[in-house]
């Protein structure tokens, strides 16, 4: 057991010299949809693995997550409903909050996206902008979906076939 | 001036109209039982509210256990100068009753 | 990206990976010194310890700034949103919160078995109180910390009374905070973090945390406080800016609690912080801790020259704009 979680710590310490960001997030989003069912308040237990305001604890002295570019991949393939629940719910994606999604009139921090699709911007773009927004816009408002592992890949892939939708 | 169950705010605006907002502390309980026991707890509300200017009856309330604890009522009144009292008076379903003068200031 | 069978990881591990792969690929610092790095929210540099300093961040301050620019901005047909929803609140007191005054009064007179009470010290109906909490936070000398109103109340309670139940956070300490500070109702917020000392030190810490990117969600305090989103909708709502505000707090927010609370409504400043906190994805700071004493520094200090208001209507009730 000691032997095994003592590979498991070089392994990650390996990968997250050698990759640093991708593997992170990817054990990080891991660990956290194991005990966390989306839709439910994020467990606490979890928050002390990003940043955070404290003095005493080790999140205060956290480095800001690192820019993370991305690229995407073969086709788009989701379930729209889908995406559209995790876009509505405000305790998944929340897209709502700041955007106006087909038909949903919603936040207005964000531009609206009740129109994406006749927009029809690369999927390249589109993924980019869910996973990693600071590559376009370093003070940017909206939560970095990928990089801190919010949402699975899945669940951005749905996102961006409901939002593809006319 | 309150007294232990009620509050009340006057504001005296023009053409002799007031604006009234009363705070009573009440617990307004409903008829239930003890989810631990089952034993029937009886409803507690106030059922009558009787609110009169200078003495004069004004406004009378018929409340039953749909209204929630710590009941706020806001009114307008009219008719209403520098001077008046303001009475209100609460009976409740077991007996319990009080009653506050507020002068307008 | 490689996947892990493995679902046991130990959390500080994980942590520890983080801040390895962090210092690898360090940028160098900013000029508001830091021993780390982080990310923060544009226009700390904006803020001064003033309520004026909301002409920095919005164009409203003009409307809301004395009762007198209120009545105008009101004569004028301007709505709530139109003054960055700064006029409601001090026009009007919350009728509600008086019971909760009323239990802090009680609590504030109840007598030990010494026949000793917060009033032995502090005087009848808080006599000697009076105008106390528009300096607070301040430093506690003998304390060696600074402290905001629910510490200091713990402080002297658990010391001077032997009441080890009226720590932060529980029912006692809340109402207590909440008749403490309806004493100094009307008096304008005074805050020295010009000095240099533990204040000011506490007054800027606060700031660069407000400005600071945390959470999930990689957001500052200021991201939603400051515009462009301060006058954007955020699910239904619109934000705020952070001017002013403190100089209501603590305030009766029925019918709002966090889980499992039984504070009477009453959320202090922190409990407040605290919430956004939740909203956020944040991990919530614990109360009094000094990183949440400093916030609350920064935020009440952002309330300097303005009157305090307890207690206060907590949303805004008038509905006469629908009858237009």
């Amino acid at each position: 057991m000691m032997k095994k979680l003592k590979v498991m710590a070089l392994l990650a310490l390996t990968a997250a010299v050698l990759q640093p960001h991708l593997a992170a997030a990817d054990e990080r989003l891991q660990v956290i949809r194991e005990k966390w069912t989306p839709g439910t308040p994020m467990l606490t237990e979890f928050l002390t693995l990003y940043p955070c305001h404290s003095e005493e604890l080790p999140c205060g002295q956290l480095p800001p997550p690192e820019v993370q570019k991305v690229s995407f991949k073969g086709a788009l393939q989701g379930d729209a409903k889908r995406g559209e629940k995790i876009a509505l719910d405000v305790r998944w994606g929340n897209c709502i909050a700041c955007h106006s999604l087909p038909g949903h009139t919603g936040g207005t921090v964000g531009p609206s996206l009740a129109d994406y699709a006749s927009r029809a911007p690369s999927l390249d773009y589109t993924y980019q902008r869910i996973w990693d927004t600071r590559v376009f816009n370093p003070d940017a408002h909206m939560p970095l979906f990928g990089t801190n592992s919010v949402l699975t890949e899945d669940e951005i892939l749905d996102v961006m076939v409901f939002i593809h939708q006319h | 001036m309150s007294t232990s169950t009620i509050k009340a705010r006057i504001q005296l605006g023009d053409h002799g109209v007031a604006t009234v907002r009363t705070l009573i502390a009440h617990p307004m309980l409903i008829d239930r039982t003890d989810p631990k026991t089952g034993a029937r707890l009886p409803a507690h509300f106030i059922e009558d509210v009787e609110i009169t200017l200078n003495g004069i009856p004004a406004i009378s309330l018929e409340w039953g256990q749909a209204v929630s604890t710590n009941p706020l009522v806001a009114f307008e009144l009219h008719g209403v100068k520098r001077g008046d009292v303001l009475g209100i008076r609460w009976k409740d379903n077991q007996g319990k009753t009080d009653a506050g003068e507020f002068p307008v200031v | 990206m490689q996947r892990f069978n493995q679902s046991v990881i130990n959390p500080a591990e994980f942590v520890a990976a983080l801040l390895i792969a962090g210092s690898v690929t360090h940028a160098s610092a900013t000029d508001i010194a830091e021993t780390t790095q982080h990310d923060y929210w544009p226009g700390r540099d904006k803020t001064i310890p003033h309520v004026s300093g909301d002409t920095n961040f919005s164009d409203t301050y003009q409307d809301w700034k004395d009762a007198a620019a209120i009545a105008a901005a009101r004569a004028a047909g301007k709505a709530s949103h139109e003054v960055n929803f700064k006029d409601f609140r001090w026009l009007v007191k919350s009728l509600d919160a008086e019971l909760v005054i009323d239990e802090g009064r009680e609590v504030f007179h109840r007598q030990n078995a010494n026949g000793q009470s917060c009033a032995s010290c502090h005087g009848e109906n808080g006599e000697k109180l009076k105008g106390a909490y528009a300096n607070l936070p301040k430093f506690n000398e003998r304390l060696g910390r600074v402290v905001v109103g629910p510490s200091q109340i713990e402080v002297c309670a658990s010391e001077r009374l032997g009441q080890q139940d009226w720590r932060v956070d529980t029912r006692a300490n809340s109402v207590l905070d909440m008749y403490v500070a309806s004493l100094s109702d009307g008096h304008v917020v005074d805050i020295d973090v010009g000095t240099d000392g533990p204040l000011k030190t506490a007054y800027l810490k606060g700031r660069d945390l407000f400005f600071k990117r945390t959470g999930q969600f990689h957001y500052a305090c200021a991201s939603c406080h400051t515009p462009p989103t301060v006058g954007n909708y955020l699910r239904g709502q619109r934000p705020t800016t952070f001017f002013g505000d403190a100089s209501q707090y603590p305030i009766y927010h029925f019918p709002y609690a966090l889980p499992g609370d039984d504070l009477a409504h009453v959320f202090t400043l922190q409990h407040q912080i605290r919430s956004c906190q939740q909203l956020s994805r944040m991990h919530q700071g614990t109360e009094g801790s000094p990183s949440m004493t400093a916030i609350e520094v920064f935020l009440k200090a952002s309330a300097n020259g303005y009157p305090m208001s307890i207690p206060t209507q907590q949303y805004n009730l008038d509905t006469d704009y629908l009858e237009q």
